[in-house]
């Protein structure tokens, strides 16, 4: 007889504070969580998102617009905005995206393995037919949105649970 | 003192080497495991401490303390690793390979110079 091993995902909450810390980390300025139920923003966004394979299967995914993406990358970078250039900001996101990922990655199984950092620069180009957002939370910084989610694939092993 | 950081993240060897170097080390660093050892192989001088990302394309940093603890010549060189990986066993296995300590991202600068200091590389309020 098989047992589903059922794997235990972040909380809204859990996922605030392992955000909050990876920024508090590396960047000035506080995150604000934002909590208000609004429409996903259809401007110009970028994402970062690492994949975690294992006990569950899925992907992290952080989404921010390219004036919050340059201005992670200048802080990370300890540099002006205007000096930002466009690897640089793949290499900034990719790390928050793998910092972040990393966390969560410890909490669904250590068997589990997670990717290199991938970046996309326009966000309408990503598309993840075969899995659904389990997790999300969404944050203001200098003025800019910054939304971390976490995407489960439909056909995860484990599958996760709250 | 010199030290060597190597993440495939340009942006963390970057807050790596100015944490380290603080400290007064002068830091190379490397993109991946593979580019490290060419790094080491060309250096005239052994660096005294490596901060060895795990997830890394080419050659991973499991790897590469594998190699570098497999070279005689590298046995002065201690390692620390520096990454997301936070399960035990992952800190087991880095430890088992050759790893001397074990850092795991985020961290904060307190962090990094602890571990420094841990390992005998700096001294209290330095």
């Amino acid at each position: 007889m098989s047992v589903e091993t059922m794997v235990s995902l972040p909380s809204d909450v859990e996922m605030i504070e392992i955000v909050t810390q990876v920024w508090a980390s590396f960047l000035d300025d506080e995150l604000l969580p934002v909590f208000a139920d609004a429409a996903g923003s259809t401007g110009n966004r970028l994402v970062a998102w690492v994949s975690i394979s294992g006990e569950w299967t899925g992907h992290l995914q952080v989404t921010t617009t390219p004036g919050g993406a340059r201005d992670i990358t200048a802080g990370m970078f300890q540099l002006e905005a205007a000096e930002v250039e466009t690897g640089e900001v793949a290499d900034a996101i990719g790390e928050i995206a793998n910092m972040i990922g990393g966390t969560v990655k410890g909490m669904v199984g250590a068997s589990a393995a997670l990717s290199l950092p991938q970046v996309v620069l326009d966000a309408s180009a990503l598309i993840s037919p075969d899995a659904h957002e389990v997790v999300q939370v969404r944050f203001q910084w200098r003025g800019e949105p910054i939304e971390v989610s976490l995407w489960e694939r439909r056909d995860s092993n484990g599958g996760g649970q709250r | 003192m010199h030290a060597i950081v190597i993440d495939d993240s340009s942006a963390m060897r970057m807050i790596l080497r100015r944490i380290v170097s603080q400290f007064g080390f002068e830091v190379a660093e490397a993109s991946n495991g593979r580019e490290a050892l060419e790094v080491l192989a060309a250096s005239d001088t052994v660096p005294d401490v490596a901060l060895v990302d795990w997830n890394m394309p080419e050659m991973n940093g499991l790897e590469f303390i594998q190699a570098v603890r497999a070279d005689d010549r590298y046995s002065k060189l201690t390692l620390l690793m520096v990454t997301t990986e936070s399960e035990q066993s992952q800190i087991v296995r880095a430890l088992a390979a050759g790893a001397h300590e074990y850092l795991i991202k985020p961290f904060t600068p307190d962090a990094v110079a602890e571990k420094l200091e841990l390992l005998g590389l700096t001294t209290a309020g330095v």
